[in-house]
């Protein structure tokens, strides 16, 4: 399949990302309600946003620093920035600011299926970008690969993602609705999407260290941070399945 | 007859100081994303897109490091 790249539509995909991420987790809020007040649940966003954009631009940055110098004039130029430097920024940002206000709950479930659908929506924006984007896959034979204007066919590893996604979103939409955890349903959706960063990002041509690049590094170091979390969320719930029998 | 609570006026600015910095957020990752994008159009395209989405990166910017100092002195001083 051959295929005219569009990079122009990536940031309209982008923003229209943001706006039904933002528009789905409004209706999850006012559907399932939210334990958190008002000025807590804006300042979670708010950490959540800014987080979000120091660890995608950090993590892209450190990407190209073999071809660029790590200066202030390069973090504002066009560059690299990445979902899973967003994710973990946003996350590490939310929980220092959870600290500081002395915010003990659990605040992600809100944001696990808004995020799924909206990552889902800006790789559309990634695939029609082409090769102007760094998410194209490798070369392959299937008879689905794509040839995204160099005449060599590759795996559509975008597509891939908005279908990984969209699995993702409705199982974590089926999981919300059972008695759960609190915190649970966002751990679980970003341990999902760090692990199938992991494997995705095999078949992608990005340079290697030590036998794995550098976003599978950052999720695996995500994974490690997030498996005590984890663990104890289930154990808990055991524990409450368990005293109810 | 009780009187009705008084309006939590520091709850107020507090939303609104995080509305603003979330808003600042997202429009300086979306000014990026134009500035890279725009590299791949020919100059007479590019270097345009690129001030104008610098230019909105730096109110960006300016505006959250205001924010962020706002936020310090109302809850630290």
């Amino acid at each position: 399949m051959t295929f005219i790249p569009h990079p122009g539509l990536h940031p309209v995909f982008e923003a229209l990302a943001y706006a039904v991420g933002f528009a789905i987790y409004r209706r999850s809020r006012r559907r399932s309600g939210d334990f958190l007040p008002e000025d807590h649940r804006w300042l979670v966003i708010a950490a959540a946003s800014i987080g979000a954009l120091l660890g995608l631009r950090l993590l892209g940055l450190l990407e190209e620093i073999p071809m660029t110098q790590l200066t202030w004039r390069n973090v504002l130029l066009p560059g690299g920035k990445t979902i899973v430097g967003g994710l973990l920024g946003g996350w590490v940002a939310v929980e220092i600011a959870k600290r500081l206000k002395h915010i003990h709950s659990r605040t992600g479930d809100l944001f696990a299926v808004p995020l799924c659908l909206g990552i889902a929506i800006g790789r559309i924006g990634c695939f029609l970008a082409g090769l102007a984007d760094d998410t194209f896959g490798t070369p392959t034979s299937l008879p689905w690969g794509v040839d995204f204007g160099d005449g060599i066919p590759r795996h559509p590893t975008q597509l891939y993602e908005i279908l990984f996604l969209i699995f993702l979103a409705l199982a974590l939409n089926r999981y919300d609705r059972h008695p759960h955890p609190q915190g649970s349903t966002f751990r679980l959706s970003l341990a999902a999407y760090l692990a199938w960063r992991v494997l995705i990002d095999f078949i992608k041509p990005q340079p290697v260290h030590y036998g794995l690049n550098l976003i599978q590094w950052a999720c695996i170091g995500g994974l490690l941070a997030l498996a005590p979390s984890i663990l104890e969320l289930f154990r808990r719930q055991q524990i409450s399945v368990r005293s109810t029998s | 007859m009780s009187t009705p609570p008084p309006t939590p006026e520091p709850q107020r600015t507090s939303i609104t100081l995080s509305r603003l910095a979330a808003i600042f957020a997202v429009t300086f990752g979306l000014a990026f994303g134009l500035c890279t994008v725009s590299a791949n159009f020919n100059e007479k395209f590019s270097a345009p897109l690129i001030k104008a989405s610098l230019a909105i990166e730096g109110i960006c910017l300016v505006a959250l490091l205001v924010i962020g100092m706002i936020a310090f002195i109302r809850n630290y001083m």
